[in-house]
């Protein structure tokens, strides 16, 4: 789905510069990232995952869900 | 030629093979090859770009010119090597490459061309003109160039695809791997020990060499049974690892059947192993020399030489001349001697070689050429400033070796050139959790490989929590090597001194130099520029050689130059494997209705929607046409009744104290508002505001709601549902769930709908109960079921539900009451007709580009509430009146057919596309009102109402007149639905 920024959806009246932002602008990050990802076709979780896009390992996975709650 | 008492072939067993329509014969244990050297065939096939001669080279898989086809019909393999193709009786080998065959090719006039045809010629000769690109160069090439051919016929052998698990993965069995898989296994480690070959030892079995006072090969097959008989242990053989991947994954295929006349079950099987660890064994791969005409049959790589000697008992030739830069190729030679093989001479380009061989010896000296049309018969040395020939039937030769770092290359790591072994070696943790033992690590000793894999594996044992002994590493010599780099022998200056690198894709070393000159230097650009490695053996052989060459021409080191790398597969995989048992209708699951049966059963034929089954229509004795069925259906609906199954759509349960609030902002329109009871029509939307799906939505009870989307969309809606809950409104007490498959959902459509449902319901329906949109639960013949008076057809209808085990009784009794009524069972067809005479939009209009405003809808888009794509949709663009909004279309003037991607075109106006209007998205043939209609989209559609406008569809060669209309054709005012 992309980037975890995705769970930060702006106020209905943000203004469009904002939603602009929060649609289409993404960082196109070499190194440590925050991904949302979703377990498709098995428990249908959403999860933030934190990984490397160059040495694909994965530091942290936690539910989305949880991650929204601590906020 | 056999030699009498070696080899690990059965000699009680003789087996008969063809190779190229002559019968010969081999033994128990022999390759293909090995049987072919026996019979003294060394000429094997055609090289790819100038058709040369060629013979055997290796005794591995990395093997590039012995590649052949074997069987006939569809089950031809083609592109085997018969290097590693086991021999059974009856084995039918072809040569490829070779027109009208091996021993007088016609194409190889490409070879006196050569001067024409080196590196670049592609790129250079075919860019022009393009009809003699069409015409002459691509089916001259077409036919001349490539390997070996498909059948085309469609391929009746079975593969397999398979998982598997283990602490640590040991990639191959040769005494790195064999030391490694016991010092895990005694560890307590579960192992996976995989090996290309089907005898486990490696290069122990070309060796004889001692270990531990056995012959490397006894001690080799006594290790391999003690670790076939540890339970936490899997050999598997014939079995080689293809890729590596992320989290200690592993690509492996396993041959199970093509080493057997008659296999049973899968011929292959792909695997998936993931490991805990790894550790690399693969040991390491000769390298040619360059000289020039060097791959000429009977010249080969020196270990091979040895392996055929010491594995299968055969001499590849009587007269044999040694070749090497390294004391490993004296080994070759002294052991062709104590086998009672002449060894013609050894030639060493080391000046300072000590060379220990009962044999002439040459030290400080080349070898330069040979002669022979289809087998090597002379070699040309250079020594001492002069140059000899030698008469001789085989040369073997030794470049030095590489280790086989591929798969630590998989994850985008290069190899690193190590100066002392003039070779490049794995870099450490290119693979994670994955380390490397033996001749894979630069270790080119038998004790040095030994030892190196015991230790790798006590490190991984320690790693993994276990508590190994030291290892005592087995008693074995420790060879010596001394190698001294020497990758371009020379030979004959001008156009027809050629030295081979890479056998496969035939380049020169003069091809790299080209390359270079013309300033394709980097490796990459070379690479391409001469297809070097670019063939199905990767350039195992030749890619360091090419390397070494470019490194020359253009005044670099080998570091410096750099190296390509390597991608899995390791070796070929056939597509059918990785695919095993995705073929035809195992290619995607399939999704029946619970009506499927009874609609079979009445001959209709189905169409795939996403991975349902759907009937298209259903067919009347005397019916030839499939319109034919779909007017008398919708006829029947609109004037009887009809039952149509439209269970597929997708059907969704949310219950909780906030169930309404989820729906306020997944829907752009309301439903808290909505009365239980009570049905109503939805639009989605996605947060860019385009539209997503739509749907009706029915109140069960307060904190109850039953959904549908369409049929094409319920996956991406539940996966949107989940997204919308759990990402951005976690807050929300709400469960929801899919229950497509837990309910049967019939329409039930016509004048004669109610009618024909009171005769079935437990309590009789009227209309001041059930008014239009309303719905309830209620009895069905007992059973508790769902009826919702809602309509797609634009009828008095409704959908009645059951739980899925009694839908093919309830759509029996159905279609039989409807029947009875003079009504039918009705399909897609005639239900995709209705909705289009309706105006009901379905994905072909909702097809990603469309927003609320253009399908007429933007009121919906509700102000009072924020919902998913409430803002994006308000932007200026979205709702501008010259957007394409949706309209009718009905053909003017006589009979004409509308088609679906036609386009408009103002009425005089050229169907350019700077001068489109808009495109048509559905038609059909309306029955009811005796013409072609259509939905679509034009610019401004709902002002330009009664308009006339030019459509025109390239493809299907339509180019006519349609009247501009409203979306609804039939009953706007929808007296029907509500009568
Ligand atoms: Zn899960």
């Amino acid at each position: 789905m992309g980037h975890a920024s995705m769970l930060n959806r702006p106020e209905q009246d943000a203004g469009k510069d904002v939603w602009n932002a929060y649609l289409h602008e993404r960082a196109n990050i070499a190194g440590d990232v925050e991904d949302l990802w979703c377990h498709d076709m098995g428990c249908a979780a959403w999860i933030v995952v934190r990984r490397n896009t160059i040495s694909h390992t994965i530091y942290e996975a936690k539910l989305a869900n949880e991650v929204r709650d601590a906020d | 030629m056999r030699i009498e008492g070696k080899g690990h072939i059965d000699r009680a067993q003789p087996i008969e093979f063809h190779f190229g329509g002559e019968k010969y014969s081999g033994f128990q244990g022999d390759t293909l090859a090995s049987a072919l050297l026996a019979n003294d065939v060394h000429l094997v096939g055609r090289s790819f770009k100038y058709h040369r001669p060629r013979g055997i080279l290796t005794a591995g898989s990395e093997e590039p010119n012995a590649l052949v086809t074997i069987g006939e019909g569809a089950e031809r393999e083609p592109n085997v090597r018969a290097t590693m193709q086991e021999l059974y009786a009856g084995l039918q080998a072809t040569p490829q490459n070779a027109w009208p065959s091996l021993k007088y090719d016609l194409l190889s006039m490409n070879d006196a061309l050569a001067p024409f045809l080196s590196a670049g010629f592609y790129y250079k000769t075919f860019m022009w003109p393009k009809s003699f690109w069409e015409k002459v160069y691509e089916p001259f090439i077409r036919n001349a160039a490539g390997l070996g051919a498909l059948s085309g016929a469609h391929n009746p052998d079975t593969y397999a695809r398979a998982f598997a698990h283990c602490d640590v993965l040991v990639i191959g069995g040769g005494p790195a791997g064999l030391r490694a898989a016991r010092v895990a296994a005694d560890a307590g480690l579960d192992v996976i020990l995989a090996d290309e070959g089907w005898e486990l030892g490696g290069q122990l079995l070309s060796d004889s060499a001692e270990i531990e006072g056995q012959l490397a090969g006894d001690w080799a097959a006594s290790e391999a049974q003690a670790l076939s008989e540890m339970e936490n242990v899997r050999v598997m053989t014939r079995t080689t690892i293809t890729g590596a991947y992320d989290g200690g994954t592993f690509g492996a295929i396993e041959k199970r059947g093509t080493h057997l006349a008659n296999p049973k079950g899968a011929l292959e099987c792909f695997w998936r192993i993931t490991s805990k660890r790894a550790i690399l064994c693969a040991g390491a791969l000769e390298r040619p020399i360059a000289f020039t005409d060097n791959d000429r049959p009977g010249i080969m790589n020196a270990g091979a030489v040895k392996t055929y000697l010491n594995r299968f008992g055969v001499s590849p030739g009587q007269s044999i001349a040694v070749f090497g830069n390294n004391d490993n190729a004296h080994q070759t030679a002294r052991e062709l001697i104590a086998a009672g093989v002449k060894v013609a001479a050894v030639i060493d380009s080391r000046t300072q070689a000590q060379v220990n061989v009962d044999a002439p010896v040459f030290t400080g000296s080349r070898v330069i050429g040979s002669k022979g049309r289809l087998r090597v018969r002379e070699i040309a040395i250079e020594t001492d400033g002069e140059t000899r020939s030698l008469e001789v039937d085989c040369l073997a030769v030794s470049g030095g070796w590489n280790p086989t770092v591929h798969l630590t290359c998989h994850m985008n790591a290069r190899p690193v050139w190590e100066p002392s072994i003039h070779c490049f070696v794995p870099l450490e943790g290119a693979v994670p959790g994955l380390m490397v033992a033996g001749a894979a690590a630069g270790i080119f000793s038998t004790h040095g490989c030994l030892q190196s894999g015991g230790r790798v594996a006590a490190t991984v044992a320690r790693d993994l929590g276990k508590s190994p002994e030291d290892p005592k590493t087995p008693h074995s010599q420790n060879q010596s090597y001394g190698i001294e780099p020497l990758w371009d022998a020379g030979g004959t200056k001008g156009p027809w001194g050629r030295a081979w690198l890479d056998f496969q894709n035939d380049v020169t070393t003069k091809d790299v130099r080209q390359a270079a000159k013309e300033n394709y230097a980097s490796v990459e650009h070379m690479k391409r520029y001469t297809t070097q490695g670019m063939a199905t053996d990767q350039g195992k052989n030749s890619n360091v050689g090419a390397l070494a060459i470019l490194a020359d021409a253009t005044g670099r080191g080998i570091p410096e130059t750099g190296t390509t790398t390597f991608r899995p597969p390791y070796s070929p995989v056939a597509i059918a494997a990785m695919g095993a048992g995705a073929q035809g209708k195992g290619f995607a699951p399939q999704r029946f209705t619970t009506s499927h049966t009874a609609t079979v059963a009445r001959g209709a034929p189905m169409i795939e929607a996403g991975l349902w089954y759907r009937p298209s229509f259903y067919p009347e004795v005397g019916e030839t046409h499939w319109r034919e069925s779909c007017d008398r259906e919708v006829n029947l609906v609109r004037n009887a009744v009809g039952v149509c199954d439209v269970s597929t759509l997708g059907k969704i349960d949310f219950q909780g104290p906030d169930a309404a609030s989820f729906l306020d902002f997944i829907y752009c329109n309301t439903f808290s508002t909505l009365k239980v009871g009570k049905v109503r029509y939805g639009l989605m939307l996605r947060e860019d505001g385009h539209v997503m799906d739509d749907g009706t939505i029915a109140r069960l009870g307060e904190q109850h709601y039953v959904m549908t989307t369409t049929t094409a969309a319920a996956g991406q809606v539940m996966k949107h549902l989940e997204f919308v809950h759990q990402c951005l409104r976690p807050e929300l007490d709400v469960s929801f769930i899919s229950v497509t498959e837990q309910w049967a959902q019939f329409a039930v459509a016509g004048p004669q709908s109610r009618r024909l449902l009171n005769t079935l319901l437990d309590e009789q329906i009227n209309d001041a109960d059930l008014p239009y949109m309303s719905c309830g639960e209620i009895g069905v013949s007992g059973v508790a079921g769902r009826l919702f008076r809602i309509s797609f057809s634009g009828e008095h209808a409704y959908e009645v539900a059951v739980p899925a085990r009694f839908g093919d009784s309830l759509f029996r009794l159905l279609v039989a009451q409807a029947e009875a009524l003079g009504g039918c069972a009705y399909g897609m067809e005639a239900l995709n007709v209705m909705r289009i005479e309706k105006g009901f939009i379905t994905h072909a209009e909702i097809h990603g580009r469309t927003t609320a405003f253009d399908i007429g809808m933007d009121r919906m888009v509700s102000q009072k509430k924020d919902c998913v794509g409430n803002t994006m949709s308000r932007r200026p663009g979205l709702l501008d009146d010259t957007r394409e909004q949706l309209v009718g279309f009905k053909p003017k003037g006589h009979a004409q057919k509308l088609s679906a991607g036609a386009h408009l075109y103002n009425d005089g106006a050229s169907p350019v596309a700077e001068n489109d209007q808009g495109y048509v998205t559905s038609v059909a043939y309306s029955p009811s009102l005796e013409t072609d209609i259509g939905l679509g989209f034009l610019k401004g559609g709902r002002a330009r109402i009664g308009e006339t406008m030019r459509v025109v569809d390239a493809l299907r060669g339509i180019d006519g007149i349609v009247e501009i209309c409203g979306p609804v054709f039939l009953d706007p005012e929808g007296d029907r639905l509500r009568g």
